[in-house]
């Protein structure tokens, strides 16, 4: 329950087992804040790009050769085709005489 | 297996009476029959639906005609293993549903489905073959009324060119002049009478009588046999008679489930009933022409596809 309650530490910028530090109150805090969880998002996608080797893909040639960067993964996957709908082949229609 | 199907709600009633006096000691089952629908699922689960090209009213269409199918295939499944013989009610098309069921094994043989499909799907292919080798009869309940008349019609063609057996039609009720119905519109029944069965000769048209309903405990003839006769100038004709057509707004073309060959099925669209009759191995070589409806008959004339007859350059010499 006490878990539930506290911010998660990635929110709050502190490390864990730091979540015992009072929140900040009043307008200033709030902005702080925002910026903080703003910095703190963007240096975790900084880091999950880096970690999935996307960074590097400029130098890859073919996406297949390359299944650790998450752009190769992307192109690959979008290149598979997906299964087709199975339909009945067409129905070739004769023009019809009425005698 | 019989089934019942009739044109207006009211001949629901009849259905049950009608089964009774044609096949005595018969298990009946009504509209409140509730049997197990094992094959919906699979058959969802064994076609795919084309996403977003798929507009609503042809998922409604398509739901409508697999809870249809489920219900014919439910209906034989139990009449296989029924100790009495099976008279059933069927709520709507049994034609449509009968084509639909064709279709549906049709799409699962060319699309090679797999082993596990066949196995869930066995129910489904054996009433398909069932209803192909003419063994799943129908009666038609109408009563003696205009439109009613020829949406039997209608019913009757399809059904008979799908390869059910239509063991006929019933016109029930008769209006009585015990009851006291005026002589005009006992008349103008009697005609509509007359009329249906010339439109559909030779299945027999029966009316109620005394008011009770007829019997049908004939044995129904195979009456939409295609013949294939091969004509002075080298050409086919493939030829087939459907009671009722003449009534009937038709679609004549050609199909093929096996890239080898131009023609595999000749293809006739009933008022929306598809129906798929398969030619034989000359048929498969040659190429459909020209279509002629001529009353109830239709003839469909197919030359020869060149690739597919080579021709024979020995005999050539020796011709020359």
């Amino acid at each position: 329950m006490d878990d539930i309650e506290r911010p998660p530490w990635w929110l709050s910028n502190a490390e864990p087992g730091d979540n015992e530090r009072p929140a900040a109150s009043g307008d200033s805090a709030s902005d702080g804040s925002w910026m903080t969880l703003l910095g703190s998002l963007g240096s975790l996608a900084g880091q999950w790009w880096e970690s999935s080797g996307a960074a590097d893909h400029a130098s890859h040639g073919d996406p297949a050769d390359h299944p650790e960067c998450i752009v190769c993964r992307a192109m690959a996957t979008l290149a598979t085709p997906v299964t087709q709908p199975r339909s009945l082949p067409a129905i070739r229609w004769l023009p019809i005489r009425r005698l | 297996m019989l089934l019942v199907s009739s044109i207006t709600p009211s001949g629901q009633a009849w259905a049950q009476e009608l089964a009774s006096v044609s096949v005595p000691g018969c298990e009946f089952l009504g509209a409140d029959t509730d049997l197990p629908g094992v094959t919906a699922p699979a058959m969802a689960d064994s076609l795919t639906v084309a996403g977003a090209t798929v507009i609503s009213p042809d998922l409604v269409a398509g739901i409508a005609s697999i809870r249809s199918v489920d219900s014919l295939v439910s209906l034989h499944t139990h009449a296989r293993v029924s100790e009495h013989p099976v008279v059933a009610w069927f709520p709507g098309s049994v034609a449509a549903a009968a084509t639909d069921l064709q279709a549906i094994v049709d799409l699962l043989e060319i699309s090679g489905s797999s082993a596990l499909d066949w196995d869930r799907l066995v129910s489904v292919r054996t009433a398909a073959s069932a209803i192909k080798a003419g063994d799943v009869e129908i009666v038609l309940v109408c009563p003696p009324e205009e439109s009613a008349v020829t949406r039997a019609v209608i019913e009757v063609a399809a059904a008979a060119a799908c390869g059910l057996r239509v063991l006929g039609v019933a016109v029930c009720p008769m209006p009585r002049k015990s009851d006291g119905w005026p002589k005009a519109i006992r008349h103008a029944a009697r005609e509509q009478v007359e009329s249906l069965a010339q439109l559909i000769h030779p299945i027999s048209v029966r009316s109620a009588r005394r008011g009770l309903a007829p019997s049908f405990a004939d044995m129904a003839a195979d009456v939409c046999a295609p013949t294939v006769t091969a004509t002075s100038d080298g050409q086919f004709v493939w030829s087939i008679t459907i009671p009722g057509l003449s009534l009937c707004q038709v679609g004549i073309g050609t199909w093929t489930a096996d890239p080898a060959y131009s023609t595999t099925h000749v293809v006739v669209d009933i008022n929306g009933c598809v129906v798929r009759k398969g030619v034989d191995s000359t048929l498969r070589r040659c190429e459909a022409i020209d279509a002629v409806i001529s009353g109830d008959s239709i003839a469909v004339t197919f030359q020869r596809t060149a690739d597919q007859w080579p021709v024979d350059e020995d005999s050539e010499v020796r011709d020359g």
